[in-house]
């Protein structure tokens, strides 16, 4: 962390919880020390949009989310995010399914639709400004609703936050990125804000 | 809830709220139009820059470059979080004004 005060920053209740979770976990996530530290400024409402994003989408697998995530984030060049996500995309959809999308989707044994999402979520990362219409076109033509495009366009919009934060305070990589990865599965993104 | 996040970051804070207005339009506008417009100091809009264009070079001293031009953590944490907020809202937005034109 490149900041003094993500490492120490914090109330009392919410050292406490910390001290638990690096007891747990090995260290202390970054989303989690971000999210934490004053919280009113950020983690209180970037924390529900996490949460609905990733973890209550109507129409899309959380493994099929995590995908997405995983793909905004190399495309951001983001390692942090990256290889946790990663993670959670193998254990869900399996290890060959989540590498040969990360290793290059357009030869990945997925289907046509998840290819025509892939191949947007790279213009909206990489190129937001030559977004338009025609960008959405042949996600509806795959039969996408206007309600499940949203919903990657959050995915999109949630990771090109965090890429970003993780990047510049230089989050840790987690100590075993399973133990991490199974967590998140379990529990989901709620946890990712301490009270205090 | 989106609205909320964004009134949050440009809301109550240490760091100058009009300074922070500015980073949230100067990443906004680098989304929108492909161009940036320049703020001050120099060391702090190059370092927006990397964050909104490639957040993954920055390095330990870009951030000591920002405390010798005199921020504090404090603000440097608002200022970075007030940056990739608007790297990702701005996305939401374009793409879901994208998607309300094809209907």
């Amino acid at each position: 962390m490149r900041l003094q005060l993500l490492k120490n920053g914090y109330r009392l209740l919410q050292k406490v919880q910390l001290f638990i979770i690096k007891s747990m976990m090995g260290y202390v996530p970054g989303p989690v020390a971000v999210l934490t530290y004053r919280r009113n400024f950020f983690g209180k409402h970037y924390n529900p949009w996490l949460e609905q994003g990733l973890r209550k989408a109507k129409h899309w697998s959380v493994g099929e989310i995590e995908l997405f995530g995983a793909f905004v984030s190399k495309q951001n060049e983001c390692q942090f995010c990256t290889r946790d996500h990663h993670t959670m995309a193998q254990m869900s959809l399996g290890i060959d399914k989540a590498d040969a999308v990360m290793q290059d989707f357009e030869q990945a044994p997925v289907e046509e639709k998840i290819k025509t999402v892939l191949r947007f979520l790279q213009r909206l990362t990489v190129s937001p400004h030559e977004i338009s219409e025609a960008d959405i076109r042949p996600m509806k033509s795959q039969g996408l609703s206007d309600e499940a495009i949203e919903e990657v366009i959050h995915v999109c919009a949630i990771f090109c936050v965090i890429n970003r934060l993780a990047d510049a305070f230089d989050f840790e990589l987690s100590v075993d990125t399973h133990k991490t990865a199974r967590f998140l599965l379990k529990n989901g993104y709620a946890v990712t804000s301490l009270k205090g | 809830m989106i609205q909320a996040l964004k009134e949050a970051v440009l809301g109550k804070g240490y760091a100058d709220s009009a300074l922070r207005k500015d980073v949230y339009q100067k990443v906004a506008h680098q989304i929108l139009s492909g161009d940036t417009t320049p703020i001050t100091p120099t060391t702090l809009n190059t370092y927006i820059e990397k964050l909104s264009k490639q957040a993954y070079k920055i390095v330990d001293r870009d951030i000591d470059q920002l405390k010798d031009e005199g921020f504090s953590e404090d603000e440097i944490f608002e200022l970075t979080i007030v940056g990739a907020t608007a790297a990702g809202i701005t996305r939401l937005e374009k793409g879901l004004q994208a998607l309300q034109n094809c209907q």
